[in-house]
């Protein structure tokens, strides 16, 4: 009785040459591919900064650094995408529902769906999005973004799991989506709208559609189609040859809004609601106000960090004294201030004490100006921005792990404990993971490094388009300022300017004197240079619309750039055999996002409530669900949870912020929803396209 | 101990907006085992990039499916001849149906050949009729079936579908090297008169370079009937009637294709004395997917030059419950008619005839084929 292994082949050996040969165009195809899928947005961003905005890119080295980075990252990641974890999912997919029966399937799904909601930073990005949300104007926002975030991870982690088992259930059963789709977008709309009308809700709903829109990450997309496509591939219930697979993204980024909002519901009755911050921090309401914080101590901390000189003596009572005395506690114990600032709060401390404090204070505090000087002297000193390279590195590099590995483990032991099976090709599916891992890593320094710093410098200057702003970056600090070499000059109505002169390597430039930026306690002059309006006067039309086309191809660059488009993309071209390319559906949803920015910068800029651009798209993405085939449905409605990914949200939540904060809106939310509802239209517009199209040659 | 018996396997390819239709029909025959491929058909169509500018012609893709059954060997033409009528495919643009003859080897549970149909008819009504045609299949490196399908368009021939594959080869032997070297396929099927078959070949030889290595491999085999799609070109109507309707009002008058014969060999003999492989037949292993791996090892050792493994959907179109998964593959090679005997104990000794693969070997005979081979 032979036995096949003895008559299997030998073993290749080949010579190195031969090796590098078969290598390299290998490894420069995966290359091009990553460089064609980032140039545009990176270039885009560079231009529009250096030429449009006119301010030089602060830090160009490293940016550079981190965008090839990304770029090689990226290369890693999609072949570990490729490779590894998709053809696990898919074999997963085959497999169990051969072998186990529904309530493991079931049990599965939500363990799936929960297990990589905790794996992928979806909540992190949601909390540095809410970092400008204050206490006092957003009090539900501010308590589910801060001390009960976790109860906000479970709630979106539920929400996934649900919708993976529900995903699954389609499958099994052959539902079709679009019922689930004409239940709860309606559902989601409705309680939107009642939001709308209740005063902390309505901070809320942006959180709560944007949560939707970060949920399913590069890593967890992948996975979950190829499952899908392997267990739509085993059911005989589809007529046909198979194409399904689609539809648990879609799932995945609703149910979530239904359960964040939920959430919301149930802390609507303990909170207090928004109000001015001298009215929130009055002691006479601090029984209502205390809950929203960790700890007394943190809420002082709070309040001297971001209220205003009357909201802090109001959070004080009123009573001059009682600060002042409280101050002096605190500057004197480094335990209070640990208590007060958190972890690292001596350090906090000082800086807040330089930087934040007002002068009275800060005499409160040091007891003579000459202390205050001294004080600042040492923060000054002490001070100094290094990049910790290795640091970065190990963080990011802990990330990956931490998305992916558990995800695998999770897959692995299903295949070996309830499948009892050993996966064919298992020497490719672990090199997949690891360079998913490696992939990761690096294109995650590279965005850390290089893309979101680009991003966030750019949409920190955006508004310049349209309103001056203070460059910040290009703050200087100028001590021992003698106020003597400030003149006086005359303006053209009459009115005396004063200014002095700075000398700048080897120029010296005239710069304005502002009376507010000197400390005279310190001594010291904070010089920030502005710029802008650039485009028409302030809150001109032109520069606006600067701002929105700005967007418009912000989005449409960095969505070209997202793996787990690229991963989608690819599954549906193997799905359709070709008919639906790859770069057909990168486009449509390319266009889609950008169209979203466009819309969600236009909300920032101009404070339209979020549910008057949520709600139309929404209803009109209804009807054209109604007239699509089921299959292209799917696809469309997939599309829209894949967008928001590693490359897209940090240049977001850069924008975002940076306009927000120029514009002084309370919250940044809603550009994520938007960049999510959009790729819908474009995508079922494109597929009734070429439907009808088909059906006019006579294919029926 | 099962053994080899003749069967038939009819393979319907039509336009994914008929494919429902075609299941249904196939469900009426009384069909219980029917296996259903995603495919893409390829035509010329035209743009008009400009409005002043003279229409060009371009590549359109449309999504099809192809389903393959079994019959018993005398069943075929009838089965053919329903399917035609049902989905209506005499008319041009719609899809083919075809009849292959093969030889079937596998366990009894895993028999996918039914009892046949009941009450065939064989006889062609006035304005059907079926014809000898050459199945022409050929494998490339996925990107390059456009280029392939491209040329076949323009030699007029009828409207030729592209599925994905993988390939199995070299490759295999080199460890985690192997994943620098791409092995998907793209396979470029298509029905050409059997007259025609050495010019398309050749036709195909030279598009793909089929002749250096690792750019593919092109066979052929015997259709003794079938119905094809001639409509290679959909664009717009500049006439009464299409190319494809006089051409087979023509085919009609003069009973027969030989009026069309563009190659001048009789016999159908090659012009060119390029290393064509004749005497080869083709094994196509159907089995479980999870298997697909294994069994295409042992093909390998047994000597095949190499395979390509493509996937499909099993289901019953009559609603019976099937042994074998739904989840199915089938791997596709050309082999030394001498060595099936050994190929297939190798098989029984793999274990590819348990229920868990569910395997079953066709055999088909191939009239030419044509690869780079090593000297």
């Amino acid at each position: 009785m032979g036995d096949t292994k003895s008559r299997a082949p030998a073993r290749l050996k080949l010579p190195l040459r031969q090796v590098l040969a078969i290598l390299a165009p290998y490894v420069r195809k995966r290359l091009v591919e990553q460089v064609k899928a980032v140039w545009l947005i990176v270039l885009y961003l560079i231009a529009f900064q250096t030429l449009l905005l006119d301010i030089p890119v602060f830090g160009a080295t490293v940016i550079a650094v981190g965008i090839v980075l990304v770029v090689v990252g990226l290369t890693f990641f999609m072949e570990g995408l490729v490779l590894g974890l998709m053809p696990l999912g898919e074999l997963i997919g085959i497999r169990l529902p051969q072998k186990s029966r529904l309530p493991t399937i079931l049990a599965f799904a939500f363990i799936l769906g929960v297990g990589a909601t905790f794996a992928e930073p979806a909540v992190g990005i949601l909390k540095v999005a809410g970092s400008t949300v204050k206490a006092w104007e957003a009090p539900l926002l501010f308590l589910l973004l801060n001390k009960h975030s976790d109860y906000l991870v479970y709630a979106v982690g539920i929400g996934v799991g649900v919708a993976v088992v529900f995903g699954m259930l389609r499958f099994l059963y052959g539902w079709s989506l679009k019922p689930f789709i004409y239940i709860l977008v309606p559902l989601l709309l409705a309680l939107s709208i009642w939001a709308a009308f209740e005063p902390n809700m309505i901070y809320l709903t942006g959180l709560a559609w944007d949560s939707g829109g970060v949920t399913t990450g590069p890593v967890t997309v992948p996975l979950v189609l190829a499952l899908g496509i392997g267990i739509s591939r085993v059911v005989a219930r589809d007529n046909g040859s198979g194409g399904g697979g689609f539809g648990v993204v879609t799932l995945a980024s609703a149910f979530p809004i239904v359960f964040v909002l939920g959430l919301g519901i149930l802390f609507l009755s303990s909170v207090p609601k928004p109000t001015s911050d001298v009215d929130f921090l009055d002691p006479r309401n601090r029984a209502q106000a205390a809950p929203l914080f960790e700890s007394g101590p943190a809420m002082t901390g709070y309040v001297l960090q971001n209220a205003s000189a009357a909201g802090q003596l109001a959070y004080f009572g009123g009573d001059r004294e009682a600060m002042r005395s409280f101050l002096q506690r605190l500057a004197a114990s480094d335990a209070e201030q640990t208590a007060v600032f958190g972890a690292d709060g001596v350090a906090r401390f000082r800086e807040w004490a330089t930087q934040k404090a007002d002068a009275a204070q800060k005499l409160d505090m040091f007891g003579t100006a000459d202390n205050v000087r001294r004080q600042a002297d040492a923060h000054w000193n002490a001070s100094g921005a290094s990049l910790n390279v290795a640091e970065v590195a190990v963080r990011n590099a802990i990330a990956a792990l931490q998305a992916i590995v558990p995800l695998c483990v999770l897959f692995y032991l299903v295949l070996w404990l309830i499948l009892k099976e050993r996966a064919a090709r298992s020497d490719e599916l672990l090199l997949g993971i690891v360079f998913a891992v490696i992939g990761m890593t690096i294109f995650s320094m590279g965005i850390e490094l290089g893309l979101s710093r680009l991003g966030g410098q750019v949409g920190a200057k955006l508004p310049a388009a349209f309103k001056a702003i203070d460059l910040t970056d290009q703050r200087q600090v100028i001590r021992n300022f003698n106020p003597d070499v400030v003149q006086r000059s005359i303006a053209a109505d009459g009115s005396e300017q004063r200014f002095f002169h700075l000398k700048q390597e080897t120029d010296y430039v005239a710069l304005p004197f502002d009376e507010s930026a000197f400390d005279a306690t310190a001594r010291s002059y904070t010089f920030t240079p502005q710029k802008g309006p650039l485009y028409g006067g302030p809150g001109h039309l032109a520069g606006v619309l600067v701002v929105l086309l700005f967007a418009f191809v912000m989005g449409y660059g960095a969505t070209l750039a997202e793996p787990a488009l690229n991963a989608l993309g690819r599954t549906v071209e193997e799905i359709t055999v070709g008919t639906f390319r790859k770069s057909l559906l990168m486009q449509a949803v390319a266009v889609g996002v950008g169209l979203g920015m466009l819309f969600g910068v236009a909300k920032i800029v101009w404070a339209i409530p979020l549910i008057w651009l949520i709600a139309p798209p929404y209803a009109v993405l209804l009807y054209l669900t109604y007239r699509s085939s089921e299959e292209f449905v799917n696809i469309a409605w997939d599309s829209a949870g894949v967008t928001t990914g590693p490359i897209t949200v940090p240049l977001v939540l850069a924008m975002g912020l940076g306009i927000g904060g120029q514009v002084g809106v309370v919250e940044g939310f809603g550009i994520l929803a938007m960049a999510s509802v959009y790729p819908i239209l474009t995508v079922l517009s494109v597929s009734l396209w070429s439907t009808r199209r088909r059906a006019a040659r006579g294919d029926a | 101990m099962p053994t080899m018996r003749k069967a038939a396997k009819v393979t319907c390819e039509v336009y994914q907006g008929i494919s429902a239709r075609a299941l249904a029909a196939l469900a009426a025959m009384g069909v219980d085992w029917a296996q259903v491929q995603a495919r893409r058909m390829v035509t010329l169509g035209e743009r008009m990039p400009l409005p002043f500018l003279p229409p060009a012609t371009r590549l359109e893709e449309d999504p099809a499916e192809a389903c393959e059954i079994y019959l018993p060997a005398e069943h075929a033409r009838a089965a053919v001849l329903m399917l035609a009528r049902e989905l209506r495919l005499f008319t041009a643009g719609r899809g083919a149906v075809y009849a292959e003859e093969v030889e079937l080897f596998g366990p009894p549970d895993s028999d996918p050949c039914g009892a046949g149909l009941a009450g065939p008819d064989a006889s062609e009504q006035p304005g059907e009729r079926l014809s000898r045609f050459s199945l022409i299949n050929c494998v490339v490196q996925r990107g390059h079936g456009n280029r392939i399908a491209r040329s076949v368009l323009e030699t007029g021939a009828n409207v030729p579908s592209i599925y994905f594959g993988v390939g199995t080869g070299v490759r295999d032997r080199l460890g985690l090297l192997r994943i620098a070297i791409p092995a998907d396929k793209e396979v470029v099927s298509v029905l050409v008169d059997a007259q025609d078959q050495h010019a398309t070949l050749e036709a195909l030889v030279d598009a793909g370079r089929l002749d250096q290595p690792g750019r593919g491999f092109v066979a052929a085999y015997p259709v003794p009937c079938g119905v094809a799609n001639p409509m290679t070109f959909r664009g717009r109507q500049r006439h009464g009637a299409t190319m494809e309707q006089v051409i087979a009002a023509l085919d009609d008058l003069k009973s027969g294709t030989d009026w069309r014969r563009r190659s001048w060999t009789s016999d159908g003999t090659a012009r060119t004395d390029r290393g064509w492989l004749k005497h080869l037949v083709n094994v196509a292993l159907n089995c479980n997917e999870g298997s697909s791996d294994r069994l295409a090892a042992i093909v390998m050792a047994a000597g095949a030059g190499g395979a390509t493994i493509s996937k499909a959907k099993l289901f019953s179109p009559g609603g019976k419950d099937l042994v074998a998964s739904p989840a199915r593959a089938i791997i596709d090679f050309g082999f030394d008619p001498d060595r099936v005997d050994a190929l297939i104990q190798a098989l029984r000794e793999g274990s590819a005839f348990d229920r868990e693969s569910a395997c079953f070997v066709e055999i088909k005979p191939l009239s030419t084929a044509f690869t780079y081979v090593a000297a």
